[in-house]
């Protein structure tokens, strides 16, 4: 046996072992791959753009807070959305789900079709709500059920004992950085892509109760909103995602809600508060959404069929340990191409400025490629998986309930056709792109001196940017194996 | 300064026409072990006498992992087994029970474009249970391009 022949065998060996059928965290992608026309035109159409965008786009300096929104709770169409009641509603509704989920990983069918935890938390919270918090707003902040059971704790707490508080006195005021939340990203980005057992509703179930824990924990050691700042993984991430959308929530002056209708991605542009361990973070957002998409193509397995011999010494778990190797190396690959890029748009720019400013200053702008592409990789499967939850809701823990009629529904897989979905796909990443020079360049104007210095430190964001969009869209040309 | 620019716009095209031979080679064959689509018999006969599969020790005679097929077709799966299995046509949701010694018949319209696994549920082999997605063991892929 040649080294080629056995290489191959050990392909087909990993390709169809039972272990590997997992590709991302739970349930089945039935896309076909793009075809190549139209990959090639999604490719052709960034180039184009992008160099057109170059010299069309803005280019005067901008001032960092000038872009036009209007507040959307102050019409009468959208005024009710910020009512005490209906929020009240809405996150009872998110504690009933983060309850109901636990309670089915628990005690519920073993049988990942028949529970609503692996669906609730792949298809429905992981990209589901990526998808909302990205285009329509930062829903999370509203929803997240481990921060409103902590306040709901601290008002008992303070009913109990007036006066009193679950959050530290004095809140954490030392700056850690978001350190805390990109250690427990990692351990969730292993869960969803390494991790062989993500599916088994009990293993979910027992993974979102040590993250609760965790949470609270950091919550009430740190004080609440520290930890949501710093710690809470979701919150950061879906925080980023929340950015590009359409919408922003805040506080106006007279202490007022204000939900405000904007133009996408200019969320992205504001960089104040941008730290190392924050460029960390997003870098390690961006890697590990492209690393789930590259597990599903024939590289990969060739790959990881090397990575597996040189760790097969370790026995039985030596595919965990290749898997999870090369989970470690993608975001540190993808930090050390920023970090290159940025020592190159610091040299042709002749900014005064560090690098590490350079990738603070710029890593924002990568995240609309980062939600094109995830709108790309996900969109037949949240539309045909994500059905699961309508019978799933009706019976949730898998024991023959049927509480709302919906138990017998079975999953339609004719709703997005594979032409919808090529298109849907091709578009969504070269807008992401176009979003994402457009996003450079304005950052470009506002920190370098003059315009024809921020033009040159753009050359080299643009090839990064022209690459990253290539991997994206040759990903999702690829053709899919495991299942 | 110019010809590092110049330099950069090259880097970017060459680095575009990497991806596409990259493309086209995954046409080929060989990737691992799926036989090229071109050995399957037309479109014609699949409507006719349906393509016969003949399932032996957990995979496909003849190592074929895709059978591939048009939208709007009817489709007829002969299948056979060496021993008694379930078969399950995801998405489809199709099951059909495969005996030794008797041809198990899945006709179908092939609807909806996609690509489907198809899985064999009769072999209960409890040391290999459950990893991700359903732990079931795919015997080939179901394409059906529009």
């Amino acid at each position: 046996m040649n080294p080629y022949t056995r290489g191959l065998g050990l392909v087909a060996l990993i390709a169809f072992s039972p272990a590997s059928v997992s590709a991302h965290g739970f349930g089945q992608r039935y896309d076909l791959p793009v075809p190549l026309g139209l990959f090639m035109l999604g490719a052709g159409a960034s180039v184009v753009l992008s160099f057109l965008g170059m010299g069309l786009f803005v280019r005067k300096k901008q001032d960092s807070a000038g872009y036009p929104s209007c507040n959307l709770l102050a019409s009468p169409l959208f005024a009710w959305m910020g009512s005490k009641v209906f929020l009240l509603l809405i996150r009872a509704l998110s504690v009933i789900l983060f309850c109901v989920t636990l309670a089915a990983g628990i005690w519920g069918s073993e049988n990942p079709d028949k529970n609503i935890a692996p669906t609730m938390v792949w298809i429905i919270w992981w990209v589901g709500l990526a998808y909302v918090c990205a285009l329509a707003g930062n829903l999370w902040s509203l929803v997240n059920p481990w921060s409103i059971i902590f306040s709901w704790a601290e008002a008992l707490y303070r009913k109990i004992r007036p006066g009193g508080s679950l959050s530290p006195e004095q809140p954490f005021t030392e700056s850690p950085g978001v350190w805390p939340a990109v250690g427990l990203f990692l351990w969730f980005a292993w869960a969803e892509i390494v991790w062989p057992h993500n599916d088994l509703p009990l293993n979910l179930a027992v993974a979102a109760l040590g993250y609760s824990i965790i949470t609270w924990t950091g919550m009430f050691l740190y004080g609440k909103e520290a930890w949501l700042r710093r710690g809470e993984a979701f919150s950061i991430i879906f925080g980023v995602m929340g950015r590009f959308s359409i919408t922003e929530a805040r506080v106006s002056g007279n202490g007022r809600n204000e939900w405000r209708l904007r133009p996408p991605a200019v969320g992205l542009l504001n960089t104040d508060g941008m730290s190392n361990s924050m460029v960390v973070l997003v870098v390690l957002m961006l890697a590990t959404v492209s690393f789930d998409g590259f597990t599903e193509t024939p590289l990969w397995h060739l790959f990881r069929a090397w990575m597996y011999e040189g760790v097969i010494w370790v026995g039985r778990d030596a595919l965990l340990v290749a898997d999870t190797i090369a989970l470690i190396a993608a975001p540190m690959l993808f930090l050390g191409v920023y970090y290159l890029f940025c020592i190159l748009m610091r040299a042709m720019s002749g900014s005064a400025l560090s690098t590490g400013e350079f990738a603070r200053l710029f890593v924002l702008s990568l995240v609309p490629i980062a939600i094109g592409y995830h709108v790309a990789h996900y969109f037949s499967f949240l539309f045909i998986q994500g059905q699961r939850i309508i019978p799933l809701l009706s019976d949730p823990l898998g024991i023959g309930w049927n509480l709302w009629g919906t138990a017998a529904y079975k999953v339609d897989i004719g709703v997005v056709g594979a032409r919808t979905t090529w298109y849907a796909s091709i578009a969504a990443i070269v807008i992401g792109h176009i979003c994402a020079v457009y996003l450079a360049h304005v950052t470009a104007l506002r920190a370098l001196d003059n315009r024809f210095a921020a033009v040159r430190s753009q050359y080299p964001m643009l090839v990064l940017m022209v690459g990253y969009t290539m991997v994206s869209l040759w990903i999702i040309a690829q053709p899919i194996t495991g299942g | 300064m110019k010809y590092i620019c110049k330099a950069f716009f090259v880097f970017t095209l060459v680095a575009l026409f990497q991806a596409m031979p990259a493309q086209s080679a995954d046409k080929g064959p060989g990737k691992h072990g799926e036989k090229p689509a071109t050995k399957e018999p037309s479109t014609k006969d699949k409507a006719m006498g349906g393509i016969t599969l003949k399932i032996a020790g957990g995979k496909i005679k003849g190592n074929k992992k895709v059978v591939r097929v048009k939208q709007g077709d009817k489709v007829r799966l002969n299948l056979m087994a060496d021993k008694t299995t379930e078969v399950h046509l995801h998405g489809y949701d199709i099951e059909k029970t495969v005996s030794p010694g008797r041809v198990a018949v899945m006709t179908f319209r092939a609807r909806v474009a996609g690509r489907f696994p198809v899985t064999e549920h009769g072999s209960h082999s409890h040391g290999q249970k459950k990893s991700g997605g359903h732990g079931e063991k795919v015997l080939f892929y179901l394409e059906v391009h529009p």
